[in-house]
């Protein structure tokens, strides 16, 4: 019936959110127009949280996987009809809302500017549209490899994805960075992985995929974390959702899995590293916290200082309130809940987002957000925007890996009211 | 009244919707049920092109006389736009959102004269957010 509907509408001529044939600049024109508004180009603006889907390179990707065995059975599943489905772990459930979210169908057959890499292309073309300076970007179904019932498979498609992606990608455009996975089901892979793709270019962190069921202040991960604090890396906390998890299999919707699945599993990570007392453990250890919005983080500080104050005893390295460690860590901004202006200035206040939020897109997901989703907000200051949309990533990550002359600008312009749905 | 000429009717008979500009805004023109609807190519959400998204029928629950669910189905007599950024659903032909109906497209008035599409500018029926 749909496709009866569609046709009967003329939909077939323009339906994919561009004019002719798919390109993402043109896609994302409305949000050009919103950063040529805004004066975006007049200060630096850092994506630490974006996306693109590797599976489109899963050849390119494959062949360094070191193991045979492993690389031909990733080989064998480019026959299939979903090359990722016989590899990693997947969710069936549709992240396009069945077709509504015309870029996923679509930008397969977007073209690539001459010679430059396919992915290089993309993903200038969002950051322009979209105003953005510098992207932080990370890869889509591979977020779900700690949940593989095989480790080795971690470990092998990690490793090729990371140097598939350091190697062929981010050595082409200075602006692209990424956090590299760290399969964290093995250590010695992790700290091989911190040895070998520590210092290359683009890279400005490490990344743990939060879906996983192992105790993040096991004693197992020492190592792991001593090795970023000496050498000055941030950690990413990675969120995901995961259908197949126990608690959600009496969830339906993909609304529901998302929605609870997304903050689950950093509030479980959050909670271990906080009560287990990391912070103090590993001070000079920075800590972010990506895609699972803001609203949790005032929840679980409340239910953390409650306790704390009452059982004490079981937090013996803490020294202050869990909401005190918390509000020194760092949180991305996506996807912000904007729906109550309120409670978001609540939150902001409580997470100190003028020197802990940093933006993030998540394109070309399909709950991104845009920079205006920052800038729009009525309750920030100048500065705070400022720091939100680059300063503060700038400050994380370090300026050796941004251009010397990174503007980090003197004003933003709203647009002067919040947008329509956050009223 | 500020009436400007956007397309023939037979444009949008032939392909069901066209997008044009007229000053600095965008227009998305629909063809729905003979009339030709005029909106703002802007969503309400994030500022996506929602003229551009697809036309779905809307989506409701379906329950046995026990009032067991038994299923979603379409709803034959609600037409939806889709903006294809966030998924944000409008109803037409009035272009309210489907999960806020308080909030509602910019839509303009249009008139048809001797098979021209005409756009009233001025008068604009919701304000809508860029």
């Amino acid at each position: 019936m749909t496709d009866q509907l569609l046709n009967r509408t003329g939909t077939d001529l323009i339906n994919t959110g561009v004019r002719e044939g798919f390109n993402t600049r043109e896609h994302l024109r409305n949000a050009e127009r919103q950063a040529q508004d805004r004066g975006f180009d007049k200060f630096t603006i850092v994506d630490v949280d974006a996306h693109h889907y590797e599976m489109d390179h899963w050849p390119a990707i494959i062949k360094y996987i070191e193991d045979p065995v492993i690389r031909h059975r990733a080989e064998a599943a480019i026959h299939s009809s979903d090359p990722a489905r016989t590899i990693l772990h997947n969710s069936p459930l549709p992240q396009n809302m069945a077709g509504r979210i015309l870029r996923e169908r679509y930008r397969r057959g977007e073209p690539t500017d001459g010679d430059t890499h396919h992915e290089v292309s993309v993903i200038r073309r969002q950051m322009k549209a979209i105003g953005i300076d510098y992207q932080v970007v990370f890869p889509t179904p591979m977020l779900e490899l700690g949940l593989h019932p095989d480790p080795l498979i971690e470990i092998a498609v990690s490793w090729a994805y990371t140097r598939w992606f350091t190697e062929e990608v981010l050595a082409d455009d200075p602006a692209i960075k990424t956090m590299v996975y760290l399969p964290m089901n093995d250590v010695r892979a992790s700290l091989r992985t911190i040895e070998q793709f520590g210092g290359k270019p683009g890279v400005v962190g490490f990344m743990i995929t939060s879906g996983r069921f192992q105790a993040i202040h096991s004693n197992k991960y020492v190592p792991v974390f001593r090795a970023l604090e000496e050498r000055g890396y941030p950690l990413g906390f990675h969120a995901i959702h995961n259908a197949k998890e126990r608690m959600f299999e009496g969830m339906n919707r993909f609304i529901s899995v998302h929605a609870l699945g997304f903050v689950f599993y950093n509030m479980v990570h959050m909670t271990n590293w906080v009560i287990n007392g990391l912070p103090e453990r590993y001070p000079n250890l920075k800590v972010i916290w990506i895609e699972s919005g803001l609203a949790w983080v005032p929840f679980l500080m409340q239910r953390l200082d409650n306790e704390f104050l009452m059982r004490s005893s079981e937090a013996p390295l803490l020294q202050r309130r869990p909401s005190e460690y918390m509000g020194e860590m760092y949180y991305s901004t996506q996807p912000m809940e904007t729906v109550d202006l309120q409670t978001l200035q609540q939150t902001m206040r409580m997470i100190n987002a003028e020197t802990q939020l940093m933006f993030a897109s998540d394109y070309p997901h399909w709950d991104f957000d845009l920079p205006s989703t920052v800038c729009d907000l009525p309750f920030l200051s100048q500065e705070a925007k400022l720091n939100i949309l680059g300063r503060n990533a700038v400050r994380l990550f370090g300026k050796e890996h941004f251009d010397a002359e990174v503007d980090l600008g003197t004003a933003v312009e709203g647009n002067g009211r919040a947008r329509v749905s956050q009223q | 009244m500020s009436e400007h000429y956007v397309a023939d009717l037979t444009e949008l008979q032939d392909s069901g919707r066209k997008i044009v500009r007229v000053g600095s805004t965008d227009i998305a023109l629909l063809l729905f049920e003979d009339d030709v609807l005029a909106f703002q190519n802007v969503c309400m959400h994030m500022g996506g092109p929602v003229g551009e998204g697809m036309l779905i029928n809307a989506i409701t629950a379906e329950f046995d006389a026990d009032g067991n669910y038994v299923g979603d189905r379409f709803v034959e007599d609600e037409m939806h736009l889709v903006c294809p950024w966030h998924g944000w659903e409008y109803v037409l032909p009035g272009g309210q959102c489907a999960a806020a109906p308080e909030r509602r497209l910019r839509s303009f008035p249009v008139s048809v004269r001797d098979g021209r599409v005409l756009v009233d500018m001025e008068a604009d029926t919701a304000i809508s957010n860029g």
